[in-house]
């Protein structure tokens, strides 16, 4: 039978119990400000493995966004650049085809002007520069191909032997196709542009260059027109060529589109990855948020709860610190 | 002559009120003193009339005490082993940019940053950066690691002094116990303070305190190594002076426990464990270098997969442009070949979920530990507020002082009746 009990028992259950209710309201404060758990371990049970996985995860769909926006920014640039070589090609085929055009010497010159116009502009297009890196250098920074005037020159030497427009234009294919003519003369990218890793398991290859066939014929014929416009061939011969440049150009029309088609293929895979991995990203934080979200409204009834008991913990203690019997003696 | 012996009678009640008044004031006095325990006159009738003090009576109760004292020591060992592993915890970081995973995956977006324009620079030198955080926050946690260790030996080292020098004082105090006690002197107050010795070494070692007679007592731990008898042991530790990794009892680096220069086993039958003591020896020895050798097979991991490319190995660092174009080029490449460092990153595969593994085998055991620490600071929680119950209650103290108020009262009465009955007599 008790008859006393000790002053510090109670002062000791009073204190443990203050300290834990305390302890119990700050954890349930920061889980309600943050709507996360305060202590994830103890929440998991100690089995980080599912949320590591996610973290690693959206941090991985996070960087893969830049990628994702380079390899768009890159594949964009390139396409634009070709539809506006297709174009001008277009455009030149049908002055070069038209008789009234290229049957007069007047008509021909303003023709083979436009040509070298065009030519210049190529070389400029081919060699844009998006945020930094080439479109068509390959793994090259530098630009893809050397000034208009280098190779026009070198075309010149090339095709300085030429009397009829077939040599001429034979002339011009060999330079073209010579290791030793564009390829070292007016090419000075490298190689060709890894793929692009733009997902953890996709890459997407974005490898056309200034050295692929259907842009060096697309090359061929402006720069014969280009040729024209610096007085390459003279009487017959010339409108004979200019009639052959608007040939090239068309039989050149069915290798842009397909070299087109190859990037547009490539676009829709970087677009098709880019969706699925916004998707992800939402499904993921979702499942992330599930593993370590407070249920708000359960947090807010205990902390409710707590804040009641800790009140009532202290009406106690004030209450039984004014029990004593020496105040009534 | 009765009325005499009334006087004397009367006398002896009023002495009793006063040594009573003093016990009451000492006891209130001491309301707040840990491990005071409550003393009481033990009174008993004279022969020759009246009332005498036969002795003070300290209330403890041993049994009681005795399991405080073992639910203490368990709480304090899982106290230690739960804030280490915490620490530990805590070091490598739940989630976030901060923790290891995080590093890990902070160095993927770097190299997927780079690999997707290797031309830049600046992105090559973030993979350098993101790597040197990653090493560096690996070697935080392999020194948060070691330096826990440390802390554990500091521990352990100052824990033998203390129970040392209270075995001395003990040892002194039994003997102070008998001669006071011999000479019928008051040992309330060396009782007391041995008892609050056997409490600082208790936190320690789970002890059991054998009643020896004469009020002496011996001390053993709780498996049954023999601490005090008559003669104080002797614990023997060496205290290394700075703990690297692969340091341990095993490679003679580090020093075991001894009793009297013989080994004193930390778990087992004759042993010292159970208490913080042995938990210290416990982080020290177990726990740390299991958390170490876990965190040694990662790094091993990610520098096997880094072999070769320089980024931890410094190469890197002075010329970030090798991580593109390879350990044995001459200078800097085209600038657009990505393939080592994709190569890099598909070697990446499984290192975030093996940095989440270092992790969970942390996590998995602090949640453990604290949820048992939890239940045997509760334990020992119950088991002290019914110690506390047994101490002193003023109200109590207070009903007494009143009968004490009243008794003396009522003796000083008497001995003013019985001045006037002299009073009367000489009157006549």
């Amino acid at each position: 039978m008790t008859i006393s009990l000790g002053d510090m028992a109670q002062s000791f259950a009073l204190r443990r119990q203050g300290g834990a209710l305390k302890a119990e309201q700050q954890r349930l404060g920061s889980e309600m400000t943050t709507g996360l758990v305060a202590d994830t371990g103890k929440h998991l049970r100690g089995g980080f493995s599912g949320i590591g996985a996610i973290d690693a995860s959206l941090s991985r769909l996070e960087a893969y966004r830049g990628a994702l926006a380079s390899a768009t920014m890159l594949a964009e640039g390139a396409q634009s650049v070709l539809s506006s070589l297709t174009e001008m090609s277009d455009d030149l085929a049908t002055l070069f085809s038209d008789p009234a055009m290229s049957g007069t010497a007047a008509g021909l010159n303003g023709a083979a002007a436009d040509a070298g116009q065009r030519f210049r502009s190529a070389i400029g297009l081919l060699n844009t520069n998006v945020g930094g890196q080439q479109l068509f250098s390959g793994a090259a920074t530098g630009p893809a191909l050397v000034d208009a005037e280098t190779i026009l020159v070198a075309l010149e030497g090339a095709t300085a032997g030429a009397a009829t427009a077939a040599e001429f234009e034979a002339a011009v294919a060999t330079w073209f196709d010579d290791p030793a003519g564009y390829a070292t003369v007016a090419w000075q990218g490298e190689g060709a542009r890894a793929p692009s890793a733009i997902g953890a398991r996709e890459s997407v290859a974005l490898d056309i260059t200034a050295m692929d066939p259907a842009i060096r014929d697309t090359l061929k014929a402006l720069s014969m027109g280009a040729l024209l416009d610096r007085g390459a061939l003279d009487g017959a011969a010339r409108s004979a060529l200019g009639e052959r440049v608007g040939a090239a150009l068309i039989a050149g029309k069915d290798g842009r589109i397909d070299l087109q088609t190859r990037l547009g293929s490539a676009e829709a895979r970087i677009a098709q990855v880019q969706t699925r991995s916004e998707a992800e990203r939402t499904a993921l934080g979702i499942a992330r948020n599930d593993m370590v979200a407070a249920d708000p409204y359960e947090t807010a009834v205990r902390f409710e709860a707590v804040s009641s008991q800790i009140e009532t913990l202290h009406a106690v203690t004030a209450r039984l610190s004014k029990l004593s019997l020496v105040d009534f003696l | 002559m009765s009325l005499t012996a009334a006087l004397s009678i009367a006398r002896s009640g009023l002495t009793v009120s006063s040594r009573a008044a003093e016990m009451t004031s000492q006891n209130v006095a001491n309301a707040l003193t840990e491990g005071y325990g409550l003393r009481e006159l033990a009174l008993s009738s004279r022969m020759t009339g009246g009332v005498a003090v036969t002795g003070v009576t300290r209330f403890a109760d041993r049994a009681l005490i005795g399991d405080r004292r073992i639910a203490d020591a368990g709480a304090a060992a899982d106290g230690s082993v739960a804030a280490f592993l915490s620490k530990i915890e805590k070091s490598i970081g739940t989630t976030g940019a901060g923790s290891l995973g995080g590093m890990v995956s902070g160095l993927e977006t770097a190299l997927i940053d780079a690999a997707s324009q290797p031309q830049s620079d600046a992105r090559l030198a973030a993979v350098v950066s993101a790597g040197g955080a990653l090493a560096g926050h690996v070697r935080g946690i392999t020194d948060q690691t070691q330096g826990a260790r440390q802390d554990a030996e500091t521990g352990i080292a100052s824990a033998v002094d203390e129970i040392n020098a209270a075995l001395k004082q003990l040892e002194d105090l039994n003997a102070r116990i008998a001669v006071d006690g011999s000479q019928g002197r008051d040992v309330g107050a060396l009782l007391d303070q041995r008892q609050q010795t056997v409490d600082r070494i208790a936190q320690h070692v789970p002890l059991r305190e054998i009643d020896r007679g004469n009020g002496q007592i011996a001390l053993m731990t709780k498996d049954g190594a023999m601490l005090l008898d008559g003669k104080a042991a002797q614990l023997g530790f060496q205290k290394a002076g700075v703990i690297v990794p692969g340091m341990s009892v095993e490679s003679g680096a580090l020093s075991g426990l001894t009793l009297n220069g013989q080994p004193l086993p930390l778990s087992g039958a004759g042993g010292a464990g159970g208490g913080n003591l042995a938990a210290q020896f416990a982080i020290r020895d177990t726990l740390a270098p299991e958390a170490q050798a876990a965190l040694d097979t990662f790094d091993a991991d990610l520098r096997a997969r880094f072999a070769g490319t320089g980024l931890f190995t410094g190469e890197a660092a002075a010329e970030p442009w090798r991580l593109r174009d390879g350990l044995d080029a001459a200078a800097p490449g085209a600038g657009g070949d990505a393939s080592r460092l994709n190569g890099m990153l598909s070697g990446m595969a499984g290192l975030s979920a093996a940095a989440t593994e270092v992790l969970s085998g942390v996590s998995t055991k602090r949640v453990t530990a604290e949820a048992a620490a939890a239940f045997s600071t509760a334990r020992a929680d119950t088991l002290r507020v019914a110690e506390l119950q047994g101490g002193v209650d003023t109200d109590t103290e207070m009903q007494k002082l009143l009968m004490i108020e009243q008794a003396y009262a009522a003796n000083a009465k008497v001995i003013q009746t019985v001045d006037a009955m002299m009073q009367a007599l000489l009157g006549i």
